[in-house]
C-alpha cells in the first residue's frame, strides 16, 4: 500500500514543478466552463422549456466538469507512461517487483488524483463567487454529496481502467497520437464529454445502459446537480462496482499476454 | 548463479518492399521476416565474477542481457538464474538483481533524484536500515552528495549515469546487469563508474554481467571474455589469451619536423602515412628498430619517435574480422 502512497506524493511533487503550466489550466478550463454555459444558456433562451436538463442543473454539470477535467477524462493520457511504450523505457518497469497493470493503474490515478488537487479548487472557488444564473451552488443535501462522493471515486478508477486499454492499444500500433485521438473521441462521445448525454437521442442512451463510458463521467456531475436521484443513483452505483470488475480483470488479462510477446529493440 | 543453455530468440520484423504498390498491399497483407537474434547460446557464470559482454552492433548482447534480466521470453532453450526462471517468475526474481541501461532512464525526469530513490526503497520494499546503508555507501563511492538534491533533467550525462546505477543497488541486488553503462560518457565520468564497479564486485561481491562497446572498461574491471556474433558465443575465455594472440605486432610511430608531401620508404611495412607522421610495423623481437629509424632519419628529418603496442580496439576488431561478424 505504501509504494502507492509514493507514487501519489511523486505525481504530487513532479505537478508542483510546473506551476504556470498548472495556471494555464486553470485559466483554460475556466473559460471552456464559462463559455459551454453561455452556449446552453442561449440555447435555453430560445426553446420551449421542454428539456431534459435544468439550466441550474446544466451549470452545475460545467462547472464540476472543468473543475474535475483531470479526473473525468479517460482520454487524459500520461506521457511518461505512453513514451515508455513507444522508447522501449518500460524495459526498466519490467525489472521491478510489481505488477506492470497494477503499477500503472497506480501511477495514473495517482497523477489524475494530484493533477485534480492541484487545478480545481480555484476553479471551485471562482464558480462560487459567480453572479446570479452562472453560480456554482453546493448540492442540495448532505446526502446527495456524499452519494456524489461515491460515484466520483467509482468514476475515477473507471476511468484509469478505461485508459489502461488506451495504453494496451499502443503496444500494438506504437503510435500514441493517432490512438489518443480514436480512443478520445470515442471516449468523449460515448461519456458524455461532448454533449451532455442527457441530450443525445435515444437510441443512444440505450445503448450507453450497456456501456461502461457514461459511468465514468456523466453519471456523478448528474448526481451533484440533482439531474438523477434515488434509486437510479444505486442502481449507477452497482453498475460501477460490476464494470470496476470487469474491466480490471480484462485488462489485467490482456496485459499479461501481451507482455510475452513484447519486443525491446536497441539499447 | 547464471546457467544458461541453448538459449535462442527469434524476432519477427516486418517488411515491405519499396513503392506505392507494395506499400497498398501491405495494407492487407504483411509480410514478415524472421530474424533470429540468439542461436543457441550457453553461458556459466559463477557468483562474484564479473563477464565482459561484447559483440557488435545487432549481434545479441541486448537480447542477452533482457532475456537474463526477465522481460523478453525467449523462442527456445533454457535459463536459470539465482534458481529462478527470470521471465517465468519475473516478480520475485527481480528482486535480487539490479539492471541499468546506458540508453534509458529509469529516474524520474522532473523530481529531485533522491524522491526518485524513495520511491524505489518503497517498490522493492528496503528497509530502513539496509536503505540508509546502502545510500551512504552508494552516496559516497558515487560521489553524490551534491547531486542527489537536483532533478534529473538539470544533470549532466555522466551525473546522469552515476545517479542511475545508485538508484540499480539501493535493493542489494546479487546480480547486476549494465547494458552499455559508459556509453556516451566522458574520460573522467568513464573512470568513476569503473572504478566503482570494481569497488562494488569486491566489497559486497556482485555478479556483475557488463556489455560495452569500449575495451578498456573490459580491460580493466575483468578478464573473463564473452564474445558473441550473429547470436552465436565464439569465444568465451581470458582476455589475456586473446591480447598475446592477436597483439604480438609492435609499431613505431615516428613524428617529422616538416610537412612531407611526399614519401617514398619502400622497403618498410608502412601501416599509416600522414603529412606529419609515419607509423611502421616492426618485427615482434624489434631487431630491426634501429634500421628503421635510421633508414627514416636519413631521408626525412624525425622530431620525436615512440613504440606502440596493438590497440584493444585493433585487437577486437582483428578478432571480429576472424569471426567474419561484421
Amino acid at each position: 500500500m505504501r509504494k502507492y502512497f509514493t507514487f501519489f506524493k511523486m505525481r504530487l511533487l513532479a505537478g508542483f514543478q510546473y506551476r504556470s503550466a498548472a495556471w494555464a489550466g486553470v485559466g483554460t478550463q475556466f473559460f471552456w466552463g464559462l463559455m459551454y454555459i453561455m452556449i446552453f444558456m442561449a440555447f435555453y433562451r430560445s426553446s420551449d422549456g421542454n428539456s431534459p436538463m435544468s439550466l441550474t442543473e446544466i451549470v452545475q454539470y460545467f462547472w464540476l466538469q472543468q473543475a474535475l477535467f483531470a479526473f473525468l477524462f479517460a482520454f487524459n493520457h500520461d506521457a511518461k507512461i505512453a513514451k515508455s511504450i513507444i522508447s522501449g523505457d518500460l524495459a526498466y518497469e519490467l525489472v521491478k517487483p510489481l505488477s506492470l497493470y497494477k503499477m500503472w493503474f497506480a501511477s495514473i490515478f495517482s497523477s489524475k488524483l494530484a493533477a485534480t488537487i492541484l487545478r480545481s479548487w480555484p476553479i471551485l472557488l471562482i464558480s462560487f463567487l459567480m453572479p446570479g444564473t452562472y453560480r456554482f451552488v453546493l448540492p442540495s443535501s448532505f446526502g446527495v454529496f456524499g452519494l456524489f462522493l461515491v460515484t466520483l471515486s467509482f468514476a475515477l478508477i473507471i476511468n484509469v481502467l478505461l485508459g489502461m486499454f488506451m495504453y494496451y492499444l499502443m503496444f500494438i500500433t506504437l503510435e500514441i497520437k493517432s490512438t489518443v485521438t480514436i480512443f478520445a473521441n470515442f471516449s468523449s462521445f460515448l461519456s458524455g464529454g461532448l454533449i451532455p448525454l442527457a441530450f443525445m437521442p435515444l437510441f443512444i442512451t440505450k445503448l450507453n445502459y450497456f456501456l461502461p463510458f457514461r459511468l465514468g463521467y456523466d453519471v456523478p456531475l448528474r448526481v451533484y446537480s440533482g439531474n438523477i436521484a434515488g434509486s437510479e443513483v444505486l442502481i449507477s452505483i452497482g453498475l460501477q462496482v460490476i464494470w470496476i470488475i470487469i474491466l480490471f480483470s480484462l485488462g489485467n488479462l490482456l496485459f499479461s499476454k501481451r507482455l510475452k510477446k513484447i519486443v525491446v529493440q536497441g539499447g | 548463479m547464471i546457467k544458461i543453455t541453448n538459449l535462442s530468440k527469434t524476432f519477427k520484423v516486418f517488411k515491405r518492399g519499396k513503392g506505392i504498390r507494395r506499400a497498398f498491399v501491405s495494407l492487407f497483407k504483411r509480410e514478415y521476416t524472421r530474424v533470429e537474434a540468439l542461436r543457441g547460446i550457453d553461458l556459466n557464470v559463477n557468483a562474484g565474477e564479473i563477464v565482459g559482454y561484447i559483440g557488435p552492433n545487432g549481434a545479441g548482447k541486448s537480447t542477452t542481457i533482457k532475456i537474463m534480466a526477465g522481460i523478453l521470453h525467449p523462442s527456445g532453450g533454457e535459463c536459470v538464474i539465482n534458481g529462478h526462471v527470470p521471465y517465468l517468475n519475473r516478480q520475485e526474481y527481480v528482486k535480487d538483481i539490479g539492471v541499468v541501461f546506458g540508453q534509458r532512464t529509469q529516474l524520474w525526469w522532473d523530481v529531485p533524484i533522491i524522491d526518485s530513490f524513495e520511491l524505489l526503497k518503497d517498490i522493492y520494499k528496503i528497509d530502513d536500515k539496509t536503505y540508509e546503508d546502502n545510500l551512504a555507501y552508494l552516496t559516497e563511492k558515487l560521489n553524490l552528495s551534491e547531486l542527489i538534491e537536483t532533478p534529473l533533467r538539470q544533470l549532466s550525462l555522466g551525473q546522469r549515469m552515476r545517479c542511475e546505477i545508485a538508484g540499480a543497488l539501493l535493493h542489494s541486488p546479487k546480480i547486476l546487469f549494465l547494458d552499455e553503462p559508459t556509453i556516451g560518457l566522458d574520460a573522467v565520468s568513464k573512470l568513476a563508474v569503473r572504478d566503482f564497479i570494481k569497488k562494488l564486485n569486491k566489497d559486497k561481491k556482485v555478479t556483475v554481467i557488463l556489455t560495452t562497446h569500449d575495451m578498456n572498461d573490459i580491460d580493466y574491471l575483468t578478464n573473463r571474455l564473452v564474445l558473441i556474433g550473429k547470436g552465436k558465443i565464439l569465444y568465451d575465455g581470458s582476455l589475456s589469451y586473446i591480447k598475446k594472440k592477436y597483439a604480438s605486432d609492435k609499431y613505431l610511430v615516428m613524428n617529422l619536423a616538416k610537412m612531407e608531401s611526399k614519401i617514398e620508404l619502400n622497403d618498410l611495412d608502412l601501416v599509416e602515412v600522414s603529412d606529419y607522421t609515419i607509423k611502421v610495423r616492426l618485427k615482434s623481437d624489434l631487431s630491426d628498430l634501429e634500421s628503421t629509424i635510421k633508414l627514416v632519419n636519413s631521408k626525412y628529418k624525425v622530431s620525436d619517435f615512440s613504440i606502440k603496442d596493438t590497440s584493444l580496439e585493433e585487437i577486437i576488431s582483428s578478432l571480429y574480422r576472424e569471426y567474419e561478424i561484421i
